[in-house]
């Protein structure tokens, strides 16, 4: 029988510890000098490919104060004005400031007095996992929801699934409800029925 | 006669940067008086730079066009201050708002020359960040003569050039200049009453004070200012009430000798949605521009900015910055903070190596994860197939080696699946791309010839 769930299962919070570094060990280096009030800068601008964490590192800095601000290259014309006020005001007040955007600054045809802004501070690519370091992120994934994940359903999933992490993540989600929802364990069968869910 | 100005006019327009004729040239008028040629300037510091570099020229011209003149005379054209009087008059009439002689001098208390809390507290309120100075302000060709005229202008408020109108594109100094000049002024006159903000901010000032009816006291704290620096006045485009506020607020101290500095991304005739009278009175006083920085003056700046955080870098790889970021400061400030971040993490001396590495962040043009169709029609190139038969059943050596190396080429760099690289490859099936993967894995150990191959292919896929 089906059971029905409580909302969501609980999302684990976002932090340090559960952010799987990959090639971005400078990064996060850089970011928790920022936190420490270590350094003299106050801006970092993250960019990459989706899926790449840069939403993670910016839910960290924004639980450690920061001002955040996710995909700048969404911004319509008023939104890139309100984005420059809001950096002329941190940068008066040293106040630590995080934008993501999906291109380096001057590659996404801002505002030209707001790109260079966004250039003005510390800028880093972040870069995506590799396949044995996203393994080792769903494996912690799993972990922290209590999850059993058996290896032979992580390797599965990165041979015949898309491989950006949020696609991945949330497959490990769905997962997670099914086996909650209908007392199923976790298991390679269950996972095939779930795809197949997914594409009807 | 005339025709002899416009012909001067001709002449240097072609000779002068755009920038230089409208600053130096486009402000003169030209006199004839029996035997005597004169150029007026809109103020001294115009009248003694036109002199000093273009007298020759203007001469020798006359000599050819007006051989019956005997001398050529350079003075200073005095309608500001009438022109000013005349017009103000007008307005103080019409609004009976805050006539010259009732503007409150800024009072300073005795506390808040003891009291160091109050003093902070001033700092803040003026906005005025202490790390802009003319010391640590890198000059060069692009902004001698801004750079000139602030200098002037903070040892002299009011009484040089009022307003001092600075404009030029992003990320060149701007505001740094300004803020040297409030900063110097602070420090010879701490009791001078200086304000600084961004054009945005009193936009909001002003909206404030509408909602609140608060009117008399944004007036009060604006018309009592010693010096008022104000950045990025284009950002008043279309905004009426705001401009009609800063109007008052510009003539109230320009009539009381108090200082108005100015920057702006254009000119001032040029600036859009701003009304004429406004940008009338912007040109009154001096107008100068700063010119991105020149490959030099890039790399002294990059050497001071380097020695303000303690760290070295050698001549070799502050050009080698600089001839790759070329247009603007803040760009080669970022590109700086990068690279020492790079050294302090890794541990290791910045050498160009270094620097390239800690550059791509800041420049690259894409990101590193490419599309199959870039990934086909790049390796087809390199072995000069038609992606066609690539993606085809043909089995001969010619085509499956290409094919091969790019679905582990696509494996690799892009997130796909198997199933869905199969797709892409003329409808594989996921099996064939496994196989094709290991095998590429296996001729990587033990092929040079294909492994050099695949290692150019990344390298220009990745970029």
């Amino acid at each position: 029988m089906k059971q029905m769930l409580l909302a969501l299962s609980p999302t684990p919070k976002q932090s340090f510890e559960n952010f799987v570094t990959g090639q971005n060990i400078e990064v996060v280096h850089t970011l928790e000098q920022m936190i420490r009030i270590e350094l003299s800068i106050h801006f970092i601008y993250l960019w990459g490919n989706e899926g790449s964490g840069k939403s993670h590192l910016a839910h960290i800095a924004f639980d450690h104060g920061f001002i955040i601000h996710d995909d700048v290259h969404l911004l319509d014309d008023q939104g890139q004005v309100e984005l420059f006020n809001t950096y002329n005001r941190c940068k008066e007040s040293q106040q630590n400031m995080l934008v993501t955007g999906l291109y380096s600054p001057l590659q996404m045809e801002l505002r030209e007095d707001l790109a260079s802004r966004l250039a003005w501070g510390i800028t880093y690519e972040v870069l995506a996992l590799s396949d044995e370091e996203k393994k080792l992120a769903l494996q912690k994934h799993a972990n922290e929801r209590g999850m059993k994940l058996n290896i032979e359903i992580i390797d599965y999933c990165l041979k015949y699934l898309k491989r950006d992490m949020p696609n991945l993540f949330s497959i490990l989600e769905d997962l997670d409800k099914w086996s909650l929802t209908y007392k199923r364990p976790i298991t390679l069968p269950l996972l095939k029925e779930i795809i197949a869910a997914n594409k009807i | 006669m005339e025709n002899f100005w416009s012909h001067c006019l001709e002449c240097f327009k072609k000779e002068l940067s755009a920038q230089q004729f409208n600053t130096w040239i486009k402000p003169l008028k030209f006199e004839l008086d029996q035997q005597h040629i004169k150029i007026l300037a809109p103020n001294k510091f115009v009248q003694q730079w036109v002199k000093d570099r273009f007298a020759h020229k203007i001469e020798m011209l006359a000599r050819e066009l007006l051989p019956d003149v005997a001398k050529v005379e350079f003075t200073i054209l005095a309608i500001n201050d009438s022109l000013l009087h005349k017009k103000e008059a007008v307005i103080s009439k019409a609004l009976a708002i805050n006539p010259p002689n009732n503007v409150t001098e800024p009072h300073v208390t005795e506390t808040s020359k003891n009291s160091v809390g109050h003093i902070q507290k001033e700092v803040k309120t003026s906005g005025l960040n202490s790390h802009f100075t003319f010391e640590s302000f890198v000059t060069g060709k692009a902004n001698q003569l801004a750079c000139a005229a602030a200098m002037q202008v903070s040892e002299n408020p009011g009484k040089a050039y009022n307003p001092l109108f600075i404009y030029g594109g992003v990320g060149l100094g701007k505001t740094h200049l300004i803020q040297a000049i409030g900063n110097h002024l602070k420090h010879i006159q701490p009791d001078a009453k200086i304000k600084y903000l961004h054009a945005e901010r009193y936009v909001s000032d002003v909206v404030k004070a509408y909602e609140n009816k608060s009117f008399d006291a944004f007036k009060k704290n604006y018309h009592s200012l010693d010096l008022l620096l104000i950045d990025d006045i284009q950002f008043f485009a279309k905004k009426n009430r705001t401009q009609e506020e800063f109007f008052y607020a510009f003539n109230a101290l320009i009539e009381n000798k108090k200082q108005i500095i100015i920057t702006c991304d254009s000119y001032p005739k040029e600036i859009g949605g701003v009304d004429e009278r406004l940008r009338t009175r912007f040109s009154w006083g001096l107008t100068v521009a700063i010119e991105p920085p020149e490959l030099e003056m890039r790399v002294a700046i990059l050497l001071k900015k380097a020695e303000g955080n303690k760290m070295k870098i050698s001549e070799e790889v502050a050009f080698f910055i600089a001839k790759q970021i070329r247009s603007n400061v803040r760009e080669l400030e970022g590109a700086l903070n990068r690279i020492l971040a790079m050294s302090n993490f890794t541990k290791s001396t910045i050498d160009i190596n270094l620097t390239k590495e800690a550059l791509k962040d800041l420049i690259a043009v894409r990101g590193r994860q490419v599309s199959v169709e870039n990934i086909q029609k790049t390796v087809a190139d390199y072995f000069k197939i038609k992606i066609s038969d690539m993606l085809s059943k043909k089995r001969s050596r010619n085509y499956s080696k290409p094919r091969q190396l790019a679905m582990a080429i696509t494996r690799e760099l892009t997130n796909l699946s198997f199933p869905e690289i199969g797709e892409a490859y003329g409808g594989r099936h996921h099996t064939t791309v496994m196989h094709a993967c290991e095998e590429i894995d296996q001729i990587r150990l033990n092929n040079p010839s294909t492994a050099q191959d695949l290692g150019i292919l990344m390298q220009v896929l990745r970029g």
